[in-house]
This record gives C-alpha cells, structure tokens and sequence, in this order.
C-alpha cells in the first residue's frame, strides 16, 4: 500500500532525520521525500511511503516525536494497472 | 506553561549552569564516569552539592540511573565523556527506553569547531542514539542551557517516560554567560478522561461473561497502583500482569493468576486464552506476552488503556481504545458489575490446578524454592533486582511481590548486566529498602566491575548468584530448539565468584546442598554490608512451563 504523508517538523536540528528514521525503522519504504523551510521556524516534509503495515500507526508514532508539528496523510488512489501488469498478472 | 521566569544572574560559566539546573530539577544523585570533553562538568561538580557516583563503566552508570528512574518515577541522571564514554551508555539508554524508563544523559561532546572532523574521541552520539531516545539535543549555545535541561526533564518524566539525551560540547560547557536565563519549566496538562471511552469500556465490560484484566508496566510508570487495585476489586475481575506488571496486584491476591506469556502461569495464560474480553491497561503486546500474535486470546474483544496513542491497535486492534492518564481513567470506570462466578471459579480452579511445584527430586538447590523462600523471609518485602535468563524467569515467577517498584528486571531489552548496576540504583534511590541482586554466572560478568562501586560508597546490596556454569537460557533453548546442538554455552571455566567477591571487599558464601538454603539465606539477609551468596544449581535445570515459539499461550511445554 502507498500512502502520502505531510509532516510539518519543528526546525530543530535532527528533526528531519528522526522523522525518515522513524518511517523506516517502523517497517516503511519512502518512495519520494521533499523537505522545505518555507519560513518562520517549521520545516515541510512530504513523502510518499510503501507498507503493508497501518498507516495509522506510523501516523501516530510520528506524532509522538517532539519535534513533529502535525501529520496529516492523504492515500493515493490504487495505482491503475498498465497493461503489461494485467497480461503478466503482477499487479498488485 | 507557566509564566516565563528570567532572572539576570552572575556570570557563569555553560558547566555551572547545567549543574544549577540540574539542582533546579531536583537532581541529588547522577551517575557517571569522567573523561576528556566532560572535564568542565566534573570540575564544576566539585562541592556542587551534587552526589555523583563513580561507576566502574559508563553502561554501569547508565542502568544504574534507570533503576534510579524507576525507584524515584524522576529521571535518573547519567553522565559520561565524548566518543568512548558515550558508546558505553548506549545499551543503558536503549534499556531506559524500552521499558519507558524517565532518564536524563549528558554526554561531553568535542568542541563545535572540531565536530564533523573525525576529531579525537568525537563520535555522533546524537545521531547513534536517535532511535532510542525520546528525544535529544546537541547544545549549540550557552543561553539555551537552563530552558533545555529543564525541557528534558519534562520531556524524560512525563506522558509516557523515556530518555533524553542531552550532547554538551566542550566549548558550550567553558563559554561564561552572563545574559538573562529562562528558568520556565514546562508543566504537564493531563489528557482528559475520555468519558466516550469509559462508557464504552464499562458496557464492554459488563457485556462480557469471561473478562480479564491485564496490569502493565505504565501502571507502576504512572503510580497507579491503588487505582488499578481498587478497579480490580470493584468488578471481581481475575488478574494477570506482564513481566513489568509484577507486583501491581499483590502475589497472593486471590484474583491473580500469575504472569502471561512465554514463562507465564498456565492459569494465567489459559485465561487469556478463554477470555471474551481482555482489558489491557498499560501494556503493550510484546511478543513474549502475547506468543504467536494470530493465536493470541482469539475470542477476545480487546479494550486498551494506554497513555502513548502510538501503542493502540499497533499490534492488536482494539475494540474499545482509550488514549489517557490510566488512574483517572480506571476511577472513571464506576459502574461495572462484578464478574460471573462461574468464570471467577473456573480462574480459580485453574489457579489451583497450575499451581507452582516445589517438590523437585535430589539434594541439589531448586532454584524455585529458594527464590520462593528469600521473598518469603523477611517482614519487609524484598527489592530484588535481576538480570537475563533463567534466574530472571525464576525470580518473575516465585518472587512475590506486593508492589511492582520491588521488582526491577530488564524488560524489554533482556539487557544481561542489569542486575547489578540497578541494585546500586535502587539502594540509592531507597536507602531503607533490602535490596537483592539475583544473577547467574553469565550476567555477573557483564557488570562484574560494579562490585567495586558498592565497596567505594559502602551500599548495602545482597548479591544472590545462581551458578548452573552455563549461558542457561541458552543452553535450554538449544536443547529444546536446536536439537541439543550446544554451541558456546558451557561456562565451566568460571572464576570463583566467592574469591571475586572476597576480592572486592565482600563476604561471600558458597553452598551446594538444599539443606543449606534456609541458613545460608539468612545469612546472607543479616549480614552487615554488600555480601554475596554463591549457590550452584544443577546446569541441565530449565524454567517451566515454556510457549514454544510459534506456538498460542495455551500451548505450554512442561519438561522435556
Ligand atoms: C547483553 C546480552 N547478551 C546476550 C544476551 C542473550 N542471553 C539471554 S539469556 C542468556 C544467558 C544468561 O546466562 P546467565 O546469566 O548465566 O543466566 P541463566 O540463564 O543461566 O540463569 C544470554 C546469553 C542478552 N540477553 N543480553
């Protein structure tokens, strides 16, 4: 399962990389990742997240980080099957 | 928060102001060993008022400071030198975090300019510690010093309790400072009792026919002890704990039916087999609670109580989840029936088909009975602290216990080396406690040198050695797992541990005969001072019963 993921982080050094660390070490693939300190003292990360564990949980777990603002997530629609994927039978 | 505090003081130096703040949070005692880069917070210590303990090794310090932690419910303090020093608390703070312990780590840190140069004794502790910390700082400016410590110690003993690493480079800890300082300490709001969720837990529970009560570590965590008792005793309802639940319903509670799990009580763990509802206040599922997950309580509605929302559903979906402060929620649940008899009775044959048995066969030390005996002994329970394999297996099983802070064991790191420095911590952090250290032959080793900080300072702390000369927990799981293939488990060679003793200034005693136990462990109670009691045990004993892996709790194995 794919899910998108909008982490809003406290500038704080380290924040970035307990936020990664913590989607990998909880059994989490990042597929793409975008970090910007748009302004004021917060920095945006988005990314793109593979797993067959809940969401929800990583949700939470990253929440509980001290340097973690908000998270909100938002699950892409099931990817559509091209049509090789269909003839060889791999989508998943 | 409160309202902002600053007070313009004198100059002081980075070094001074930690340890002002670390007094301002209460700190009497730290643990911690000196080198290179915290040279500036030793010199500083001196006639601080501070008491710190020189540990023998830096790992020895920091699971000292846990068992401080969990003596005190405040973070205990560890500090140590960059690189080396550092590396050495590593397994103390992972020890702290996996069992949700409040603690606060200072490590010295090369000076800013030499960081990221590969720098003499520069290693990125901050970095290696990330997953095992709840948080962490690297102080990059003198004025932050005070409003960090004090952050870190909100962060390290509030909500649910976890280390807190704070990396002090030498630079920051010699820069003077004489601007304002924030000396606002955050203050904990407690969550709200989520009245939805009580409510829903109470029908669940009443709903039920066969309801059972688990007792997790967060309950001693939160000190909510009476609480949980009196919700236990308010609907009836039979009662299990986790390793770290021990002690939350006294052992010889008529409801208590012994600990679940891969080393649990039958009764316990059929119970939870049979259940229809499963009321899980401060626990977490861990695997050696819960055996195979799949087959784990498999006709049970699950209502979880626990202050961390990250634990609900992580492992277990819960039917009813309440994310709150677990006394308040429990003195929430008023209007619950008692439970059904017939499951009440059912419990309690259980209980007493599954009772423990002492009759083993020989002359040689059970080691059940004798740790059954040592608790039994003495009108003031026992503080006993353990390390990892069979003796801590025993000890959770025929310990009793009527308070769980009595029983300090490593719960989720399995750290081997526990016993020993956590024994320090906990005479320190209750002098008037009877503490005993139970061991075996391989864990000692692990923190051997501590031997040396009881004779420095004169802690009064009973070392109990269970010698079966082998890896025992190990050694069992090859014979059961590994088709007797016993790889590198034979300790034969040991020292003699009564020497060893003897050579730190100890006294000790040997036996090897049942009929000396009862003697021998008054001896070892009414001696004056820190003495060890050196018993050899047969080396093919094992702990029953045991969940085979893979296997539902159910499941137990009882001998070979
Ligand atoms: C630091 C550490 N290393 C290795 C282990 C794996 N381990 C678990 S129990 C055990 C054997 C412990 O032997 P001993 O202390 O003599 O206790 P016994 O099982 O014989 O009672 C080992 C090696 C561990 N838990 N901790």
């Amino acid at each position: 399962m794919e899910h998108e993921l909008q982490i809003e982080l406290r500038d704080k050094e380290g924040a970035v990389l307990r936020a990664i660390g913590m989607v990998e070490r909880r059994g989490f693939r990042m597929q793409t990742c975008h970090v910007e300190k748009p302004s004021g003292d917060s920095q945006q990360m988005r990314m793109t997240v593979r797993s067959a564990r809940s969401i929800g949980v990583l949700q939470r777990q990253l929440e509980r980080l001290h340097d973690v603002i908000s998270v909100q997530r938002r699950t892409p629609a099931a990817p559509v099957k091209t049509v090789q994927q269909t003839a060889r039978g791999t989508a998943k | 928060m409160t309202m902002v505090a600053k007070s313009a003081v004198r100059t002081r130096s980075g070094s001074r102001l930690m340890i002002d703040a670390l007094l301002a949070n209460g700190v009497k005692t730290l643990f911690g060993y000196p080198g290179g880069a915290i040279m500036p917070l030793y010199d500083a210590l001196v006639g601080s008022g501070l008491e710190h303990v020189l540990c023998r090794h830096e790992q020895g310090a920091a699971l000292a400071a846990d068992a401080y932690g969990r003596v005190t419910r405040k973070a205990g303090v560890c500090i140590a030198t960059s690189g080396p020093g550092a590396t050495n608390l590593v397994t103390g703070i992972a020890n702290a975090f996996m069992d949700s312990v409040p603690m606060v780590i200072i490590t010295g840190q090369v000076a800013s300019h030499l960081q990221g140069t590969d720098a003499f004794q520069e290693v990125d502790i901050f970095g290696i510690t990330l997953p095992i910390v709840k948080h962490s700082y690297i102080l990059r400016d003198v004025s932050e010093i005070t409003s960090i410590v004090n952050e870190a110690f909100f962060l390290a003993e509030s909500g649910r309790p976890g280390p807190v690493l704070i990396d002090f480079p030498k630079d920051v800890a010699v820069a003077q400072y004489s601007g304002d300082v924030d000396s606002t300490k955050p203050v904990y709001e407690p969550i709200n009792v989520d009245d939805e969720g009580v409510a829903a837990a109470v029908a669940a529970l009443n709903d039920s026919r066969r309801p059972l009560l688990i007792g997790g570590g967060g309950i001693a965590i939160s000190g909510v002890v009476e609480e949980f008792r009196n919700f236990a005793a308010r609907c009836s309802i039979p009662v299990t704990t986790t390793l770290k639940g021990l002690g939350v319903i006294p052992t010889d509670d008529p409801a208590f039916l012994g600990m679940l799990g891969m080393h649990g009580n039958e009764a316990a763990n059929h119970a939870v087999q049979n259940c229809d509802l499963l009321m899980v206040v401060g626990a977490r599922f861990d695997d050696r609670a819960t055996g195979e997950l799949q087959k784990f309580a498999p006709t049970a509605r699950i209502v979880h109580i626990d202050i961390d929302p990250a634990e609900i559903s992580k492992l277990r979906s819960a039917n009813v989840a309440i994310v709150g402060e677990l006394g308040a929620t429990l003195n929430a649940m008023v209007e619950v029936e008692p439970v059904d008899r017939h499951w009440r009775e059912q419990c309690a044959a259980w209980k007493k088909e599954f009772a423990w048995r002492y009759d083993a066969p020989g002359d040689g030390i059970f080691a059940p009975a004798l740790l059954r005996d040592l608790s039994r002994m003495t009108e003031q329970e026992l503080t006993v602290t353990c390390d990892v394999g069979q003796h801590q297996m025993w000890v959770a099983q025929h310990c009793r216990f009527n308070d769980p802070r009595h029983h300090l064991s490593s719960g989720g790191l399995g750290t081997m080396g526990y016993g020993l420095p956590a024994a320090i911590g906990a005479k320190l952090a209750n002098p008037a406690a009877t503490v005993v250290c139970v061991s075996g032959d391989g864990s000692i080793m692990m923190n051997i040198q501590e031997m040396a900080t009881l004779k420095r300072y004169g802690i009064d702390v009973k070392i109990l050695l269970l010698n079966n000369a082998s890896l025992g927990l190990v050694r069992q799981w090859q014979q059961l797992f590994f088709g007797g293939n016993y790889s590198e488990v034979d300790l034969s060679d040991n020292p003699d541990f009564a020497l060893v003793a003897n050579a730190f200034g100890m006294q000790s005693r040997t036996i090897a005969q049942r009929g000396e136990v009862t003697e021998a462990l008054q001896w070892l109670l009414n001696t004056e001072g820190s003495a060890m009691l050196h018993v050899l045990i047969d080396p093919r004993e094992n702990v029953w019963p045991l969940v085979p892996p893979g296997r539902a709790n159910h499941e137990m194995m009882r001998s070979v």
